[in-house]
């Protein structure tokens, strides 16, 4: 990964290479800054209301308190985005969260508890592997979400689901299907998939090789979600999608294959922002020459819009701004289009890499 | 910070209330709050205001949430008020259950407070 002396980085908030911070890392880092302004959470940050330590109570007004915290958020995170001192903006992001969080029973909520510590362990990981903090981090949350789910009577016997069901915009659907099988039993295949889900997510994310899997199985598991339910659940969609970029192919350091655009899409050469690619002219078609090999298409498209921030940062703000329902589930189901085409491609690689060579 | 995750996971499972504990949204809990206070029944906009909480809707973590909330509430901020407050909620459909808190401190009286679940 890209380690180059902070004095190098570029103040373009679309860039993520050249500072101290492994690019993956710290491009999720802005993504959940961006998304948090942008889904205004900023504006929800509390002042000291019922905290979890009276102590907060004492320190000024809640007003000073709370604009006090919104401040800071602030510039650390204008500071992240242009790539200064980006270790100690996320530190400060993530304890400024986690402040508002012990500082307000009311405000307390895992999205947004969660954000916090991701901000903070990206932050606070300085030296060695500096993605394995944040790594360990999903793995936590998703094997104590299981934990929770398997130990909690409601789950196991589908009650919880019938009831979530009820009071989600999906339950005519739900109820439609469930009444055609015996009392609860839809309820408790879909509770037990979600069980199951979140328990093989803790072990994909905690094993290295399955990380490709883990990270298509999550980001297909909230995509549904967010398509049953309509929502985001506040920070949550967001935040974990960029923590799995802390599994992903570490960002190249430097030029990491050509690539050719034909002329008509020749505007793509602007998501380059890190100059992975070097651009070799105009081609018929869309085509990277990677060290694992060419790819054209589909294929090629997913290799240059992997490093590509400017993409990211468009779906991220495009996620995240307060938006009906309806956008949300559509936006769940483009995810999910995604992720069968690139299933879909994955498939067709395995069936030519097993298919017998012919000879003449 | 992660071991202390761990531990807290842990401790959060020996009571009825997950905070820090990694549940997001395991729970559906309707209820319905309504507070008197100095013998005057609040709005629900004057639940709002005192409480920072809906008079009624849908809570996505344990109920004991709420009890807290309140309970911190009326231990602190609310201390000098003579209040009831009724807290009615119904735990993924199960029977309804209600939760009230009947709590005052007035200056020449000794402090008294009591909580029942039923």
């Amino acid at each position: 990964m890209a380690s180059a002396p902070a004095a190098s980085a570029s103040w373009n908030p679309l860039r993520v290479t050249g500072t101290e911070m492994p690019p993956n890392l710290l491009l999720a880092c802005k993504l959940i800054v961006v998304a948090f302004v942008v889904n205004g959470q900023v504006r929800r940050l509390p002042g000291h209301f019922l905290p979890f330590f009276s102590a907060l109570d004492r320190v000024g007004s809640q007003s000073a308190y709370r604009h006090g915290l919104q401040a800071a958020f602030l510039v650390a995170a204008v500071a992240l985005l242009l790539n200064r001192a980006p270790h100690v903006a996320a530190s400060v992001a993530g304890a400024t969260i986690l402040l508002g969080t012990i500082s307000s029973r009311i405000y307390f909520e895992n999205n947004t508890e969660y954000t916090g510590v991701i901000l903070l362990l990206a932050g606070l990981a300085a030296s060695g592997d500096r993605t394995r903090l944040v790594r360990y981090q999903v793995v936590l949350l998703y094997a104590a979400a299981a934990l929770n789910k398997v130990l909690d009577a409601d789950w196991r016997s589908g009650q919880f689901f019938e009831n979530w069901a009820a009071v989600t915009s999906l339950h005519a659907t739900y109820h439609h299907v469930s009444s055609l099988l015996p009392h609860l039993v839809l309820a408790k295949l879909l509770a037990w998939s979600a069980i199951c889900t979140e328990a093989a997510l803790a072990v994909g994310f905690a094993i290295r090789r399955f990380y490709p899997y883990a990270i298509w199985l999550a980001v297909g598991y909230h995509s549904t979600l967010m398509v049953t339910a309509g929502r985001t659940f506040g920070m949550f969609y967001f935040s974990l999608l960029a923590s799995y970029l802390a599994f992903a192919r570490p960002w190249p350091d430097g030029v990491w294959a050509h690539a050719w655009v034909p002329p008509r899409l020749r505007r793509m050469r602007l998501l380059d922002t890190d100059r992975v690619f070097a651009w070799a002219g105009d081609g018929p078609r869309l085509a990277v020459d990677t060290p694992d090999g060419a790819v054209t298409g589909f294929v090629a498209l997913r290799r240059i819009l992997r490093f590509a921030p400017p993409a990211f940062f468009a779906f991220w703000i495009l996620a995240a701004l307060p938006q009906p329902d309806v956008t949300h589930r559509l936006i769940g189901l483009a995810v999910l289009a995604v992720l069968a085409a690139i299933a879909v491609e994955r498939a067709r690689e395995l069936r030519q890499s097993h298919a017998p060579v012919q000879t003449a | 910070m992660l071991a202390v995750q761990v531990g807290l996971v842990a401790y959060e499972h020996l009571g009825p209330t997950r905070y820090f504990a990694w549940a997001p949204n395991d729970y559906v809990v309707q209820y319905r709050l309504t507070a008197t206070v100095d013998g005057h029944r609040l709005s629900a906009a004057g639940v709002r205001g005192r409480y920072h909480l809906a008079p009624h809707g849908i809570w996505y973590f344990p109920a004991q949430h709420l009890v807290d909330d309140v309970q911190q509430y009326e231990r602190t901020y609310g201390s000098r008020d003579r209040v009831r407050v009724t807290l009615t909620y119904r735990l993924n459909g199960h029977a309804q259950r209600t939760w009230r808190v009947v709590a005052w401190l007035a200056r020449r009286r000794p402090p008294r407070r009591g909580t029942r679940c039923g």
